[in-house]
C-alpha cells in the first residue's frame, strides 16, 4: 500500500523568536506499510525529534503527518493517547521497561491497556514471548536478565499488540555486538514473517544495513536516500558508507 | 565557602520538603500555644489547682517530644538517603566526612529553626483563642491579652533544641562508616531489592487478620481481664506489622495467580508498585497504623469527654449547694450564714437520711453491678441502705422543679439512677427489697437527685414518714437553691467549716461512706457548690480534651508527613515509569486515575486498618463510657465524628501529595 504514512513538509522550531534553532526544515517522505525503513544522520541532524513527532510525543511547528489519511497533528491530547494506545509500539535504547514488573507483566500491561480480555492476553503474550524467544525468562525482573533480553522484551511488548508502526530509537545503542545482530535479526523477522511496520533511527551503519529503505537527515533536512532493493546486506551496508563518509558522518561512532 | 552552601541547601531542602516544614510550624505552634498556657497568669487565675493543668501538658510535652524525635530523625534519615549521591560527590571533592556532617547538621537545625520560627506567631494566637474558650468553660470574662512570656520562649525552644540533638544524635556515627561508593549507589541499593517474592509470607495476612478479628471480638464481648489486656495489645501489636509482610506478598500472589483484576487498565502496574512500597515500608506502616489507631482513640475519648460535659454535668449536680454531715441532729446554722452573706437564699431544707440496720439492697448491687467496689477508702456504697421520708423526698424534688409523688400509707418508691434501676427493680419484684412486706412497690424515679454519695449511693428507698419511726437516722443533709450564683468563694469556706474533707477514714469517719458506682466523675462527698463544682469539672475535662487533642493531632500530622513525604520523594523516580505509560498510550487522565489509585490505595491501607482496629476498640469504650455515666447517647455517634474529623486531615494531606505528585510526573518544576 502505497503512502501509508505521509510526512508533509514537517517543520521544527525550538527557542524563542531572538534565538531561533531549526531543527527540521520542510521535511517530506512517505512510509508503505509492512516497510523496515531507516533513518541514519550524524548527532544533532534531527532525526529522534522526527521520531518523537511521529510518535506524537512531540509536536510539528508546522507541516502534517497523515496516517491513513488521518492528520494526526490536529488531534487533541486524549485523541492522541488513544491513538498512540492503538497504532505505536515503541523499543528505545534504553529499553524503557518498567523495573517493577517482570518480563511477562511488562506485555501483558500494554495489552491489559487496550482493555483486552484476559484469555486473549494470556494467549498473545505468550505466543509472542515464543516467537521472540524470551518465555523461559518470563519471570525474571528487568535488572534480572541480559541488555539483548531485555530490548527483546521491548519488541515483545512493541509487537503484541499488533501496531501498524513500530518506532525504533537506537534499539541497539545499549547492546553488545551479539546481542545486537540477534535483535536486528528480530526486527527482520517481525517484518518479513509478521508483516510489522518498522521505522529505525539509527547513526550505527550495521544496524542500519538491515533496513529494506535508509533516509539520511543532515540539518534537519533529508539529504539522500537509499533502497536496498535485491542487493545482499554486505553491499548495502558499503552503500551506506559510502553516504556516511560523504556526509562526514558518524561511522567512528559505529558500535 | 561551606557556610554558603549549607544556606543554599537549606534553601533547596525548604523548597523540597515543604510538607515537613509546614508540619513541624504547626507542632511547634501548638507546643508554644500549651508552653505559653503553663506560664500565663490568666490561666493560673482559672484554676484551683493549676499544677493539674501543668502536670497535664508536660505529659503531653513528652509524648509530643517523643514524636518530633522520631519524625526529624525519620527526615533525617530520608534526606540522607535521597541526597547520598551529592554527599559522595562533596567526598570525591575532597571535604572531610567531619564536615559534611557538621553542615547537615547545621542543615537540619536551621530547617527546625524555620519551623520554630514560622510557629511563633500562629502559636501566640492559639495561646489567646485556647485561654478564651478555657475562660468561657467557666463563663468567666477574659480580657484578651497577649500574654508573652519569655520562659515559654525559652522552653519551647529548648524543647525543640532537645528533639533535635537527639534525633541527629547518630548523623555523623552514620557518616562516619560509608564510603563514598556506597554513598553515590546508596539511592540504587532500594531498586534491588523491592520486589517480594516469597508469596507464602501472605499467609501472615490471614493470620493477622483472623488474630485482629479474635481480639475484636474479645473486646466486644468485655472478656479482657486487667492481666491479659496488655499481652493481647502486644499481640496486636505484632499482628499489625505482620499484616503488611503479609499484604506486600498477598499483591504480588494476587498478581501471579493471574486473577481478573490485572487484567484491567495498569492495576498490575499499580500492584506491582503497591507491593514493593509496602515491602520496603512495612515498618513504618505499621507504626503509622498503631500511631493512626491512637490518634483515633485519643480523639474519640476528646469527642466523648466533650459531650459528657454538656449532656451530663448539670444533671449530676441538680442542686446549687449541698452540705453533708455525719451528725444526724446537725442544724446546718453555721453553713446557711455563710451562704447568706454571699448570696440570696430562695430556699434550703435540712433533711435526714435513714437506714434500718439492713445492707441487703448494698450486697445485692456490690454483686451485679459492673464497677462497684468496696476500697479502705470509701466504697460505692453506705454501711447500710439507705432510706428517705416522703415529705422530705417530695420538698427536694419541689426545690429541683419535679412534681411531687403520691405513695400512699403503705406504699414505697425507688429514686435511682439509670444504671442500678434494672436491679433495684428485679429485688423489688422479688420482695426482698425493704425487708417489710407490709410496703408495696410504687414505682421507680430517675431523675437527677445527686446520687453521688449525698441523697444516697446510686438509689434512696423512699418510704412513707410513720416508717421512719422504726429506722435510724444516718446522716445529715442541708440542700440549698440560690438566687442567681454562687460566690467563687463559698465552696472553700464551706469546706473549712467541715470537721473533715472527703477522705472520712483518715478522720475516723463514724458510718462507712458511699460514693456511687460512678468511676469516671466523682463529686465531693460533703460540700458541693454547683457552680464552682461544675466550672471545676468542666475545667479539667477540658484540659484533658485539649491535651489529648494536641496529642492526637500531632500524631496524624507527623504521620501523614512521612507518607506524604515518601510519596512525593517518590513520584520523581515514578515519573520514567508514567512517561513509558505515556508511550504505551496512557492518556493524561488515565495517568491522574492510576495515581490516585496508588495513592488511594496506599494513603486508604494504614486509614482504614486503623479504622477497623479502633472501631472496636472504641466501640468499646463508648459503651463502657454510656455504661459509667449513663448517658443515652448512640455509641456510634463519638466514633463517627472522630473519624470525620480525622479523614479531614488525612483529606488536606492527601489532596497535598495528590497535587504535588502529578506535578511532579508531569515535570513541572517543583517540590521533592
Amino acid at each position: 500500500m502505497s503512502g501509508f504514512i505521509r510526512i508533509c513538509d514537517v517543520e521544527k522550531y525550538y527557542g524563542t523568536k531572538a534565538n531561533m534553532t531549526k531543527v527540521l526544515n520542510r521535511v517530506s517522505f512517505e512510509i508503505n506499510s509492512g516497510e523496515f525503513m531507516g533513518i541514519m544522520g550524524p548527532s544533532g541532524s534531527g532525526k529522534t525529534t522526527l521520531l518523537n513527532m511521529l510518535s506524537t510525543i512531540d509536536t510539528v511547528t508546522s507541516g502534517h503527518i497523515y496516517f491513513e489519511n488521518q492528520d494526526i497533528t490536529t488531534l487533541n491530547e486524549e485523541k492522541l493517547a488513544l491513538f498512540r494506545k492503538h497504532n505505536l509500539g515503541f523499543v528505545f535504547q534504553d529499553f524503557n521497561l518498567l523495573d517493577t514488573l517482570t518480563i511477562e507483566e511488562n506485555i501483558i500491561l500494554a495489552m491489559s491497556l487496550q482493555g483486552k480480555e484476559k484469555k486473549e492476553i494470556n494467549a498473545r503474550s505468550r505466543q509472542t514471548m515464543d516467537q521472540l524467544g524470551i518465555y523461559p525468562i518470563k519471570d525474571k525482573f528487568p535488572y534480572e536478565v541480559s541488555g539483548g533480553q531485555k530490548q527483546r522484551c521491548a519488541c515483545a511488548r512493541a509487537l503484541v499488540n499488533e501496531p501498524k508502526l513500530i518506532l525504533a530509537d537506537e534499539p541497539t545503542g545499549a547492546l553488545d555486538s551479539k546481542s545486537a545482530t540477534t535483535l536486528l535479526d528480530t526486527f527482520t523477522s517481525m517484518n518479513e514473517n509478521l508483516g510489522a511496520t518498522i521505522l529505525m533511527v539509527t547513526h550505527d551503519a550495521f544496524s542500519a544495513s538491515y533496513c529494506k529503505r535508509i533516509l539520511f537527515l543532515k540539518d534537519g533536512e533529508i539529504f539522500h536516500e537509499l533502497v536496498r532493493g535485491n542487493d545482499t546486506r554486505r553491499v548495502f551496508l558499503n552503500k551506506i558508507l559510502d553516504v556516511l563518509s560523504l556526509t562526514g558522518g558518524d561511522v567512528p561512532d559505529a558500535e | 565557602m561551606l557556610s554558603r552552601l549549607t544556606l543554599r541547601n537549606v534553601k533547596r531542602s525548604s523548597r523540597d520538603y515543604i510538607l515537613y516544614i509546614m508540619t513541624m510550624a504547626v507542632v511547634s505552634s501548638l507546643m508554644f500555644a500549651f508552653n505559653g498556657m503553663m506560664f500565663s497568669t490568666d490561666m493560673k487565675n482559672l484554676y484551683r489547682e493549676f499544677t493539674m493543668f501543668i502536670a497535664f501538658v508536660a505529659l503531653a510535652s513528652c509524648f509530643i517530644i517523643c514524636i518530633v524525635i522520631w519524625l526529624v530523625h525519620y527526615m533525617v534519615t530520608f534526606m540522607m538517603e535521597k541526597r547520598s549521591k551529592e554527599f559522595g560527590t562533596y567526598l570525591l571533592l575532597g571535604m572531610k566526612k567531619k564536615q559534611i556532617a557538621s553542615s547537615f547538621r547545621k542543615e537540619n537545625m536551621i530547617l527546625g529553626f524555620i519551623s520554630l520560627l514560622a510557629g511563633i506567631i500562629p502559636g501566640m494566637f492559639f495561646q489567646i483563642a485556647f485561654t478564651n474558650i478555657f475562660y468561657s468553660i467557666v463563663d468567666a470574662e477574659y480580657s484578651i491579652s497577649p500574654d508573652f512570656s519569655l520562659w515559654n520562649l525559652l522552653l519551647t525552644f529548648g524543647l525543640f533544641l532537645f528533639a533535635y540533638i537527639l534525633a541527629l544524635f547518630r548523623v555523623k556515627r552514620k557518616f562516619k562508616k560509608m564510603t563514598i561508593n556506597s554513598l553515590i549507589y546508596m539511592d540504587k541499593q532500594n531498586e534491588f531489592i523491592n520486589n517480594e517474592k516469597k508469596t507464602w509470607k501472605r499467609i501472615y495476612l490471614f493470620i493477622s487478620v483472623t488474630y485482629i478479628i479474635i481480639f475484636n471480638v474479645v473486646v466486644l464481648t468485655s472478656k479482657l481481664s486487667n492481666g491479659s489486656v496488655w499481652f493481647y495489645i502486644a499481640g496486636l501489636i505484632v499482628a499489625i506489622y505482620f499484616l503488611y509482610i503479609g499484604l506486600s506478598s498477598f499483591f504480588i500472589s494476587y498478581i501471579q495467580k493471574r486473577h481478573k483484576g490485572i487484567y484491567r487498565e495498569a492495576n498490575i502496574f499499580v500492584f506491582r508498585q503497591l507491593s514493593s512500597k509496602i515491602k520496603t515500608m512495612r515498618f513504618t506502616m505499621g507504626t503509622l497504623t498503631i500511631l493512626f489507631t491512637t490518634a483515633l482513640l485519643a480523639w474519640m475519648v476528646v469527642m466523648m469527654a466533650a459531650d459528657y460535659q454538656n449532656k451530663e454535668l448539670d444533671r449530676s449536680l441538680p442542686f446549687d449547694v449541698l452540705v453533708f454531715s455525719e451528725d444526724t441532729t446537725y442544724n446546718f446554722n453555721h453553713e446557711l450564714s455563710i451562704i447568706s452573706e454571699g448570696a440570696k437564699i430562695e430556699d434550703q431544707h435540712t433533711y435526714r437520711i435513714y437506714e434500718n440496720g439492713t445492707n441487703t439492697i448494698n450486697q445485692d448491687l456490690y454483686e451485679h453491678v459492673d464497677g462497684a467496689w468496696q476500697g479502705a477508702n470509701g466504697s460505692s456504697y453506705y454501711g447500710y441502705d439507705t432510706y428517705i421520708g416522703l415529705s422530705d423526698y417530695n420538698y427536694i424534688r419541689s426545690m429541683l422543679g419535679y412534681k411531687t409523688v403520691e405513695i400512699g400509707n403503705n406504699g414505697y418508691l425507688i429514686q435511682c439512677i439509670d444504671r442500678v434501676k434494672p436491679f433495684l427493680e428485679r429485688l423489688a419484684a422479688s420482695g426482698y427489697l425493704t425487708g417489710n412486706n407490709a410496703l408495696m412497690y410504687r414505682g421507680t424515679y430517675t431523675d437527677p437527685l445527686g446520687q453521688g454519695g449525698m441523697n444516697g449511693a446510686d438509689y434512696l428507698i423512699v418510704v412513707p414518714d410513720q416508717y421512719l419511726k422504726s429506722m435510724h437516722p444516718y446522716y445529715s443533709l442541708l440542700a440549698v437553691s440560690l438566687e442567681g450564683k454562687a460566690p467563687s468563694d463559698l465552696s472553700d469556706r464551706l469546706r473549712s467549716i467541715q470537721p473533715f474533707s472527703d477522705d472520712f477514714e483518715q478522720h475516723n469517719s463514724k458510718i462507712q461512706h458511699g460514693y456511687g458506682s460512678s468511676k469516671l466523675l466523682r463529686h465531693s462527698g460533703v460540700v458541693q457548690v454547683r457552680d464552682t463544682d461544675i466550672g471545676e469539672v468542666k475545667l479539667s475535662l477540658v484540659t484533658i480534651a485539649f491535651v489529648l487533642a494536641y496529642i492526637g493531632i500531632v500524631f496524624l500530622c507527623a504521620a501523614l508527613t512521612i507518607l506524604a513525604v515518601q510519596q512525593l520523594s517518590d513520584s520523581s523516580k515514578y515519573r520514567f515509569r508514567y512517561a513509558i505509560l505515556k508511550q504505551l498510550g496512557l492518556s493524561r487522565k488515565e495517568t491522574d486515575r492510576v495515581v490516585l489509585k496508588q495513592l488511594a490505595v496506599y494513603y486508604l491501607c494504614p486509614f482504614v486498618i486503623s479504622i477497623v482496629l479502633s472501631m472496636f476498640i472504641g466501640m468499646f469504650a463508648s459503651e463502657r463510657f454510656v455504661y459509667y455515666t449513663g448517658i443515652q447517647a448512640g455509641i456510634v455517634s463519638y466514633y463517627l465524628l472522630a473519624v470525620l474529623v480525622f479523614a479531614v486531615i488525612y483529606l488536606v494531606y492527601f489532596i497535598v501529595t495528590y497535587v504535588g505528585f502529578l506535578r511532579n510526573i508531569y515535570g513541572v518544576k517543583g517540590s521533592a
